[in-house]
């Protein structure tokens, strides 16, 4: 671009220039050169460098515009609408997936107390550790309502492929269980408290019960897979614990996580599509032990 | 063990004030008391119920400064600041944190403005009500600041939509050009480029730029495109 001392000047091009939009460009070399020989560029530019200074202060001068109550109330309530649309489509959803009766707390697999599983008398929540070296479901065992709970669990996944379920190989070193627990929010904490507490008297190693972990949930219980979901969650420690249960009566899987707090520990319910398709959490909380 | 404990720490509500650039300062929940903004999403994606809410009250008012000033209707900006929440309530858990969650959140908020505004294709302005319509001011005019505040409204209403937002975000928000290129999607020199014309035109609608030789016309040509870039 070539000066043209006969144009008038531009005044858009005068305010990139004067912006520093066109340093090191031809045409802000074309511009310079109109501004150091045409006396109307030069005019104009610097009566735009003086007039910028006052229009800066123009708008440094607006006052603030606080949100009105009424659009904020309106705001709030179509967060609250939409808030309970999700929720009732989320239950909606789950609902069809495990039609099972709530377990009776405080009873146990007459099978699994013989192999060493211990009874919570303060949790009340029975929990079957399942050991790495272990495998293939004691199903024939089911006599109690524990047994007869993993039964009904089953049918209840129909269209599941059956050799899902016996196969599973929950990840022993995080500490795999399936307690059969169905987590609710509202008694998330006393819950998980009975869940840790009782992971923490249980031995290793003491009892195969992979057949009672949901078939919805048998991919989560492979070690590769359930390293996903804690990549997906952004977990980098070893989970305290794993309950392969259910969440508000569906299929899921709660994690329990250690913060730098012994005090507190991070909790994630996921669902069955954990680390295939984000991290399919239902509910990510701290709680205090 | 106690039954029930707590679920989150608590949380303090910052309201801050909108519109100057002061307001920015801290707008990612940077306060020991306060649960950060990033962490509030993720609870929020996580299931929390309360989060998103929270978060919507943290950033409101600079959010609807943004919408109020781009579109320049009070209705229309309502519209747009509702349609853009309930899209990042639904789209939490897509954030992937490359950029801060007050940046997100204002790039939906201009994005659903200037969706509005090429769709309808209205160029909006707002009520002036102690003014006449369509008369610039007059320079050397001696303006209260409050009909001062409403002429800068009203020249910022005549302005081409894409110089209008990077005028609004940029020197009235607070963001740098590079963050207002990345929430405009944009390069930084076409935001540099879109706040120098707007401001240049803006000199000229209130008065303060007039060719002091009388040979030129300075008068800012009434289109809808953007600057140079």
């Amino acid at each position: 671009m070539t000066a043209d001392h006969g144009n008038a000047p531009d005044l858009d091009l005068l305010a990139d220039y004067a912006a520093g939009v066109l340093d090191g460009t031809a045409e802000g070399a074309a511009v310079a050169e109109r501004v150091a020989g045409d006396p109307a560029w030069a005019a104009l530019y610097a009566a735009l460098v003086r007039a910028d200074d006052a229009v800066r202060a123009d708008l440094a001068g607006l006052p603030p515009e606080p949100i009105p109550s009424d659009v904020a109330a309106r705001l709030d309530g179509a967060l609250a609408a939409e808030r309970s649309r999700v929720e009732t489509e989320t239950l909606a959803d789950a609902a069809p997936v495990v039609p099972l009766r709530r377990r009776r707390p405080g009873r146990m697999v007459g099978g699994a107390v013989a192999a060493g599983v211990a009874v919570l008398a303060a949790g009340a929540i029975g929990l079957q550790v399942f050991s790495s070296n272990q495998s293939g479901g004691n199903e024939t065992s089911a006599a109690s309502d524990a047994g007869t709970a993993s039964r009904e669990l089953s049918e209840s996944t129909r269209g599941v492929p059956p050799k899902a379920a016996p196969g599973a190989q929950p990840d022993a070193a995080a500490g795999g269980v399936a307690s059969g627990t169905d987590y609710r929010r509202e008694t998330l904490a006393t819950q998980i408290n009975s869940l840790v507490a009782a992971k923490a008297r249980l031995a290793p190693n003491s009892a195969d019960q992979a057949a009672a972990v949901p078939p919805a949930l048998s991919r989560l219980a492979q070690p590769a897979a359930l390293r996903e979901c804690l990549t997906a969650l952004g977990a980098t420690g070893q989970p305290r614990t794993v309950d392969y249960a259910r969440y508000d009566g569906a299929p899921a899987v709660v994690i329990v996580l250690p913060t730098a707090s012994t005090e507190t520990v991070d909790v994630a319910v996921v669902g069955p599509a954990c680390g295939v398709s984000g991290s399919d959490t239902r509910l990510r909380t701290t709680l205090r032990l | 063990m106690p039954p029930d404990v707590p679920q989150h720490g608590p949380r303090r509500t910052a309201e801050r004030s909108a519109g100057g650039p002061a307001a920015v300062a801290g707008a990612s929940g940077g306060t020991s008391r306060e649960t950060p903004d990033r962490e509030l999403l993720a609870a929020h994606a996580a299931g929390d119920p309360d989060a998103f809410a929270e978060l919507v009250r943290r950033h409101r008012d600079r959010l609807w400064a943004v919408a109020l000033r781009t579109l320049g209707d009070r209705e229309e900006a309502a519209d747009a600041l509702q349609d853009a929440m309930l899209s990042a309530y639904r789209a939490a858990a897509g954030f992937r944190g490359d950029s801060a969650v007050t940046t997100w959140l204002h790039r939906i908020v201009v994005n659903a403005c200037l969706d509005r505004m090429r769709r309808r294709q209205v160029r909006a302005t707002v009520p002036l009500p102690e003014a006449g319509p369509g008369e610039p001011a007059q320079p050397g005019d001696p303006i209260a600041d409050r009909d001062t505040a409403l002429v800068v409204h009203r020249a910022l209403a005549e302005l081409p939509v894409e110089q209008r937002a990077a005028l609004i975000l940029v020197e009235l928000e607070g963001h740098s050009v590079a963050e207002t290129a990345v929430l405009l999607g944009v390069a930084e020199g076409t935001v540099k480029s879109r706040c120098a014309r707007g401001r240049a035109r803006l000199a000229v609608l209130l008065g303060h730029l007039r060719n002091p030789e009388g040979e030129a016309d300075v008068q800012p040509e009434r289109t809808t495109g953007e600057g140079a870039l």
